[in-house]
C-alpha cells in the first residue's frame, strides 16, 4: 500500500444497525408484560426465565409490527421466514442462546429518503429481523462493570421484542445517519410500532463506519461502535471515529476490524477487544419454533392499518393544509398533538387547518406543558378547540377573548360557547350598542380627536384602546376602528 | 391385593367403579411392591407418597359420592424425572439439578393430574436423557429386572423398570432416539413414541427439541393407548405440538389387521442383529401373518446414515439446550470462582457428567464456524432424504417393522468405554425420530431369558394402526404377560 | 477432517466448560471416533436436498398480545445466590477471556 499523503481527502462509508424496541403488550416469546419499572425479576415467567422444559411461542402483534415496519420502509416481506439460535454467554442471557432471526429474516430491501442540507439522498435497508432483547445487568460496587464486585441480573427486559433494521453501507457523513436515525424514528413511531425514545433504550443504534480516500472504489476496514444512545451521540461519535481511523491510516497504521464502545462523558470510543471472546455464535434454526409462515391477507392488514407515513404527512400538510414548515415538522414529531389536530379537523362546521394548527403548536401546547397534562386527559375535546376557533373566525370573540379563556376551559371542559354566554363575553358587534360609549370616550379625548381630523389615524389606536378597556375586550376591533374614525370627522 | 399389580388399565377402572378396589390401596400396594423390590431395581430417583395418596383418597371421595370421573382417574402412573412437576424436584438424573424445584407443570403431567391420577414419583435415567442404559444417571444405575446385572436400557430406564417390576401400571418417558422403545425392549413391556408434535413438550427439560417426544409405558399396547388418549392433543404453550386432531386411540384396537402390508429392512434381519434376536422377530412376523397381515423384505439403506445424522443433529441442539444450565437461576454453583467465566466453566465442568459433556463438545464442534456445513448443514440434508424415504415407504407399506434393538439388554459396563459402539445400538429406533414418525415397542418374546422387542412404524398421527397391530399381535401371543424373575415376586 | 487436540480445546472454551486433562485425552480418541463415523454421510449425494430442521410442516403458531400473570417462580428458592430481587453473579471482566 502506497503511503497516504497527509492531506488526502477521506470519504466516511457508515452503515447503521438500528434496534428498535416494539410496542407490545407482552414480550416477544411469552405472555409476561413488557412494562417498565417493575421490581427486579417480575416480569417473568418460566419462557424469559430460561427455564427447564419452557419452549416459546411467537407473539402475533409483534410480527404484525415487524410487517409494518418492513411495509413502511419499502421492504419485500418474506412469505417464509425462520428464528435461529444465536449462542453465547452472558448473564443476562438467560437460555445461552438469544433467537434472532439469521438466514431467513422476516424483511429484506427498502429504502429510507432522508433530507441532508446538500438535497434529498436514499438510504438503502439492507434487511429487517426480529429478535428478543437481553435482560439488565446492574453493577456493584462500581459506576461500571470494570470495577464492579460483583453484578445483579434482572430479567424484566428478557425477551422483549425488538427488530433490528440494517441499513445499507450508503451513509457518508454524521449528518446523514443523524437524519436517518432521525427519520426512522419518526416512521417507526408514527406506524406505532416503536416509542423512539434513544436515550430510554427503546432505540438503540450500532454504527458501523470506515473510511476511504474520497474516489476510492473499495470500502476500507470498519469498526463498530456501540452505546451510541441520542442524537448528539451519533455526530460525536461518528466526529471521533472519523478523527481516530484517519490519523491511523495517515500514520500507516492499519484499522483493526473490531467492536468499540462510545462513551457519551468522554466523547470517545474505546475498543470492546479481549473482553469479548473470539466469536463464533453458531447460528442455527431454533427448533422450538416452527418457520413463520405470512400470508398475503396478513400483510394486506397491515398495508391497510399502516397509519399515514410521516414522509406523505409532511407533503400533504404543507401543500393541501398550507401549514409552515416549522408546524408540520411539531406535528410529526408529536403524535398525541397530531392526533388532536386530526380530531379538531373532523370536527362538525371546523375551521381551517391552519387556525387550528395555530392554537395547538402555540396555546394549547404551552398551557399542557405549564400544567404537566397531556392530550391524553385534555378535557378541552377536539370539538371544542374546533368550536372556539371557529366562533374566532366568526367574528364572535376575540382572539385575546379566545387565549383568556383556554386555562378555564381547560379546567371546567365546558363548551366553549357556553362558557362565553355565560360570561358575557361575546364580542359587541351592534353598532347601536357601540355608538354611545365610542361617543363619550370621543367627548372626553377632544385632543385626539383633533389628531385624528389632522389626518393622524394611528391616534384612533388610543380610543381603541380606551373603548376595549370600558368593553372588557369584547368590542370587535374592527368595527371599533371603523366607528371612530367615522366619529371623530 | 397383588392381582391389582398386574391387572390391565381397563380392570383397574373397572375395579375402582365398581368398589372392587380403591385408589388408595391400589396406590399402597405398588408402593409395597416398590419397597419390597426398588432397593434391588431402583427404578425410582423420588417417590411422591403423600401427594400420591392425596390424589388417591381425593378421588376414593369422590368415586364414593358418585361423581363422574375420567377414565383413568385413581390409577397410579410413574414419571421419567425429565418432566417438571411444580414444586417438586427435577433432576433429570443430573446432580447439577439435585435441589432443583421446578416452578411450573409440564403440560403432559398436568392432563394426568387433570385425568386424576396419583403421580407416584420422578423414575431414573440416563443424565439429561443422554444414553442408553442409565448407567449415565449421575445418581444410580437402574437394573433390568429380568436380570439386575444387565441394564434396563435408557434413557428413560426408570421409566421401564418400574412398569416392567410392577410397581406401576404405567409411566411416561421421552425418546429422543429410542429412549422410550429401547428400554421397553430390554424390559420387556410395550414402549410407545407418538408422532413428534402429538404430545406437548411444554415442560419436558429439552435435550433435542425437534426429536423429542414424550410416550407411555405400559404392560399392554391396549394399556398405552389409553394413557396416549390422555396426553395427547395441541397445547398452546408449545409451538411444535400438532393441530391434528386427536382419535380415542382405544376405539379401534379391536379391528382385525387382514391385508395389512409390512415392510421389514433387510438391514434390520441381517449380520448386525444378533441372531435370537432375528430368530424371535421372524416368529414374530409369522404370527402376524397368521392374522392376515403380509410382510416383505425392503431396502431400506438410510437406517446406515440414520446414527450418523443423528449424532449430529441431536448434540447440536442439546448444546444449545444445556447453554441455561449455567449456575446463574438454578443449578448449582462453584461458589468459589473468582470471576463469571471460571463460575460458568467449573459449574459446567462440574455439573455435568462425561457423557453430557461429550454430547455438548460434539454439538458445539458441528455448529462452529468452519464446520457447520461439513456436519449440521449436511445431516439436516440426510434428514430430508431419510423424511423422503418413509414417504415412499409408507406409499406401498402400512407399517414398517423392525427388532427395536439389534441385541437383547447389555450387562452394565459392557459400553462404558466406547460410547460409538453404544450410539450404533440405537440404529433401529432413530430413524423414527428423524422423521417424526409414531412407534411402537411390544414384547416378541425372549432370547437367552431377556425380552425381545419388536418396532412397529407408522405414518405419521397413525399410532391408531400400529397400536392396533401391537393389540392384536398381544391378543394372539403372552410375550407380555411373561413376568421377569423378580426375587421376592409380587407382595401380597 | 481429523479432530486435533486444538479443536477440542476450542471447543471445550465455547461450551465454557471445565474438563481435567486426563478427561480431555479419553473425549479427544472417542470423539475422533464419533466423527469419522461421521464420515459415511459423504457418500450420499446431497446436491439437490433442502435441509430440514423439523420432521413436521407447518407454520409457527402465533400467540395473542395478552399479558399472563404467572404465579411463584421459586426465584430466590433455586437461586444459588439471590440479593435484592435479584441473581447474583460473580464479577463480570476478567478470567482467561
Amino acid at each position: 500500500m502506497s503511503p497516504l499523503s497527509p492531506d488526502t481527502d477521506f470519504e466516511m462509508v457508515i452503515g447503521l444497525e438500528v434496534h428498535a424496541q416494539l410496542k407490545t403488550n407482552t414480550k416477544l416469546f411469552c405472555g409476561c408484560s413488557t412494562q417498565f419499572g417493575n421490581s427486579p425479576n417480575t416480569n417473568t415467567c418460566p419462557v424469559c426465565l430460561g427455564m427447564p422444559g419452557a419452549l416459546p411461542v411467537l407473539n402475533k402483534a409483534a410480527v404484525e409490527m415487524a410487517v409494518k415496519a418492513g411495509l413502511a420502509l419499502g421492504c419485500d416481506i418474506q412469505k417464509t421466514s425462520e428464528f435461529s439460535r444465536k449462542n453465547y454467554f452472558y448473564p443476562d442471557l438467560p437460555k445461552g442462546y438469544q433467537i434472532s432471526q439469521f438466514e431467513l429474516p422476516i424483511c429484506l430491501g427498502g429504502q429510507l429518503d432522508i433530507q441532508p442540507k446538500a438535497g434529498e439522498k436514499s438510504i438503502g435497508i439492507t434487511r429487517i429481523h426480529m429478535e428478543e432483547d437481553a435482560g439488565k445487568l446492574l453493577h456493584q460496587g462500581a459506576e461500571g462493570i470494570a470495577d464492579s464486585t460483583h453484578s445483579l441480573v434482572d430479567l424484566n427486559r428478557a425477551c422483549t421484542p425488538l427488530i433490528e433494521i440494517v441499513s445499507e453501507p450508503d451513509i457518508r457523513t454524521a449528518e446523514e445517519a443523524k437524519l436517518y436515525v432521525m427519520s426512522l424514528r419518526d416512521i417507526l413511531r408514527t406506524i406505532g410500532v416503536c416509542d423512539g425514545n434513544l436515550e430510554e433504550g427503546s432505540m438503540r443504534c450500532d454504527v458501523n463506519i470506515s473510511l476511504r480516500p474520497r474516489g476510492q472504489e473499495a470500502f476500507g476496514t470498519r469498526s463498530e461502535i456501540k452505546n451510541v444512545n441520542s442524537f448528539r451521540s451519533i455526530e460525536r461519535a461518528i466526529a471521533y471515529e472519523f478523527k481516530r481511523q484517519k490519523k491511523r491510516l495517515l500514520a500507516g497504521e492499519k484499522i483493526v476490524q473490531e467492536t468499540r464502545n462510545y462513551h457519551d462523558d468522554t466523547q470517545i470510543t474505546t475498543s470492546l477487544r479481549g473482553k469479548e471472546e473470539a466469536h463464533d455464535y453458531r447460528y442455527f434454526p431454533e427448533p422450538d419454533l416452527l418457520p413463520l409462515v405470512i400470508s398475503d391477507a396478513f400483510i394486506d392488514q397491515q398495508q391497510q392499518d399502516l397509519a399515514e407515513l410521516p414522509a406523505a404527512k409532511r407533503v400533504r400538510y404543507l401543500s393541501e393544509l398550507g401549514l409552515s414548515e416549522h408546524d408540520v415538522k411539531v406535528l410529526i414529531e408529536e403524535l398525541d398533538m397530531d392526533r388532536y389536530f386530526n380530531a379538531c379537523l373532523t370536527a362538525k362546521n371546523a375551521p381551517t387547518a391552519k387556525a387550528i394548527c395555530k392554537w395547538i403548536v402555540g396555546d394549547i401546547q404551552a398551557l399542557l406543558k405549564t400544567r404537566k397534562d397531556t392530550y391524553a386527559t385534555l378535557k378541552l375535546t377536539p370539538d371544542h378547540l374546533a368550536a372556539l376557533v371557529s366562533l374566532i373566525e366568526k367574528g364572535t370573540i376575540s382572539g385575546k377573548i379566545a387565549k383568556d379563556l383556554l386555562p378555564q376551559l381547560l379546567d371546567s371542559g365546558e363548551h366553549p360557547e357556553k362558557a362565553i354566554e355565560k360570561a358575557g363575553l361575546s364580542q359587541v358587534s351592534n353598532t347601536d350598542d357601540l355608538d354611545p360609549i365610542i361617543e363619550k370616550i370621543l367627548a372626553e379625548n377632544p385632543d385626539v380627536v383633533e389628531k385624528i381630523r389632522a389626518g393622524k389615524h394611528q391616534s384612533a389606536n388610543f380610543l381603541m384602546g380606551q373603548v376595549m378597556k370600558a368593553t372588557q375586550g369584547r368590542a370587535k376591533p374592527d368595527l371599533v376602528r371603523e366607528l371612530i374614525l367615522k366619529k371623530a370627522q | 391385593m397383588s392381582q391389582w399389580l398386574t391387572a390391565s388399565l381397563a380392570e383397574l377402572h373397572k375395579a375402582l367403579r365398581s368398589g372392587d378396589v380403591t385408589s388408595t390401596e391400589l396406590v399402597n400396594v405398588h408402593f409395597n411392591q416398590t419397597d419390597a423390590i426398588d432397593s434391588s431395581v431402583k427404578g425410582y430417583l423420588t417417590l411422591s407418597k403423600e401427594s400420591a395418596l392425596k390424589t388417591a383418597a381425593d378421588v376414593d371421595a369422590d368415586l364414593k359420592a358418585g361423581k363422574d370421573l375420567p377414565y383413568l382417574a385413581g390409577i397410579p402412573i410413574a414419571l421419567k424425572d425429565n418432566l417438571s412437576v411444580k414444586n417438586g424436584i427435577t433432576t433429570c438424573g443430573s446432580q447439577f439439578l439435585k435441589n432443583f424445584e421446578a416452578p411450573y407443570t409440564a403440560t403432559s403431567v398436568q392432563r394426568l393430574i387433570d385425568e386424576r391420577m396419583p403421580l407416584m414419583g420422578k423414575a431414573n435415567l440416563d443424565e439429561f436423557a443422554m444414553g442408553s442404559s442409565t448407567e449415565n444417571s449421575s445418581f444410580h444405575t437402574t437394573s433390568n429386572p429380568w436380570d439386575l446385572d444387565r441394564v434396563p436400557g435408557g434413557s428413560s430406564g426408570g421409566s421401564a423398570a418400574v412398569v416392567a417390576s410392577y410397581q406401576v401400571p404405567v409411566s411416561l418417558g421421552s425418546d429422543t432416539g429410542g429412549s422410550i422403545r429401547q428400554p421397553a425392549a430390554f424390559c420387556g413391556i410395550t414402549g410407545l413414541k407418538p408422532t413428534y408434535g402429538r404430545v406437548s413438550r411444554y415442560g419436558l427439560v429439552a435435550f433435542a427439541s425437534s426429536l423429542d417426544q414424550i410416550g407411555p409405558f405400559a404392560r399392554s399396547a391396549e394399556d398405552a393407548a389409553a394413557v396416549l388418549n390422555v396426553i395427547s392433543g395441541q397445547d398452546p404453550a408449545d409451538s411444535t405440538s400438532s393441530a391434528e386432531p386427536v382419535p380415542d386411540f382405544t376405539a379401534n384396537l379391536t379391528q382385525s389387521i387382514e391385508g395389512l402390508k409390512i415392510g421389514v429392512p433387510s438391514v434390520l434381519l441381517g449380520k448386525m442383529v444378533s441372531p435370537n434376536v432375528r430368530e424371535t422377530v421372524l416368529s414374530a412376523l409369522a404370527v402376524l401373518t397368521d392374522l392376515g397381515a403380509t410382510w416383505e423384505e425392503v431396502d431400506f439403506d438410510l437406517f446406515d446414515y440414520a446414527v450418523s445424522t443423528y449424532y449430529i443433529l441431536a448434540p447440536a441442539e442439546a448444546s444449545a439446550n444445556l447453554a441455561r444450565f449455567d449456575g446463574v437461576r438454578y443449578t448449582s454453583r462453584d461458589m468459589n470462582a473468582p470471576n463469571l467465566v471460571e463460575m460458568y466453566k467449573n459449574s459446567r465442568g462440574e455439573g455435568f457428567g462425561p457423557e453430557v459433556q461429550r454430547r455438548i463438545i460434539l454439538g458445539t464442534y458441528v455448529l462452529s464456524s468452519g464446520y457447520y456445513d461439513a456436519y449440521y448443514l449436511k445431516a439436516q440434508k440426510v434428514r430430508t432424504k431419510i423424511k423422503a424415504g418413509f414417504t415412499d415407504f409408507f406409499k406401498k407399506y402400512d407399517v414398517m417393522i423392525t427388532p427395536t434393538t439389534p441385541t437383547v439388554a447389555f450387562k452394565k459396563g459392557d459400553h462404558a468405554s466406547n460410547p460409538l459402539e453404544m450410539y450404533l445400538a440405537d440404529i433401529a429406533t432413530i430413524p423414527a425420530n428423524m422423521a417424526g414418525l409414531p412407534g411402537l415397542s411390544v414384547p416378541a418374546g425372549l432370547a437367552d431369558d431377556m425380552p425381545v422387542g419388536l418396532q412397529i412404524l407408522g405414518k405419521p398421527f397413525d399410532e391408531e394402526t400400529i397400536l392396533r397391530v401391537g393389540h392384536q399381535f398381544q391378543q394372539k401371543t403372552t410375550h407380555h404377560t411373561q413376568r421377569p424373575p423378580l426375587e421376592g415376586g409380587l407382595v401380597q | 477432517m481429523e479432530f486435533s487436540k486444538d479443536a477440542l480445546d476450542h471447543v471445550i472454551h465455547l461450551s465454557h466448560l471445565r474438563v481435567a486433562p486426563e478427561k480431555k485425552d479419553a473425549y479427544l480418541k472417542q470423539l475422533q471416533d464419533i466423527l469419522k463415523y461421521m464420515d459415511k454421510l459423504n457418500a450420499l449425494d446431497l446436491s439437490d436436498t433442502d435441509a430440514a430442521t423439523h420432521s413436521i410442516e407447518a407454520s409457527t403458531p402465533l400467540r395473542e398480545d395478552v399479558v399472563v400473570e404467572s404465579g411463584d417462580l421459586l426465584l430466590e428458592k433455586n437461586a444459588p445466590k439471590w440479593d435484592d430481587h435479584a441473581f447474583e453473579v460473580p464479577q463480570i471482566l476478567g478470567g482467561d477471556d
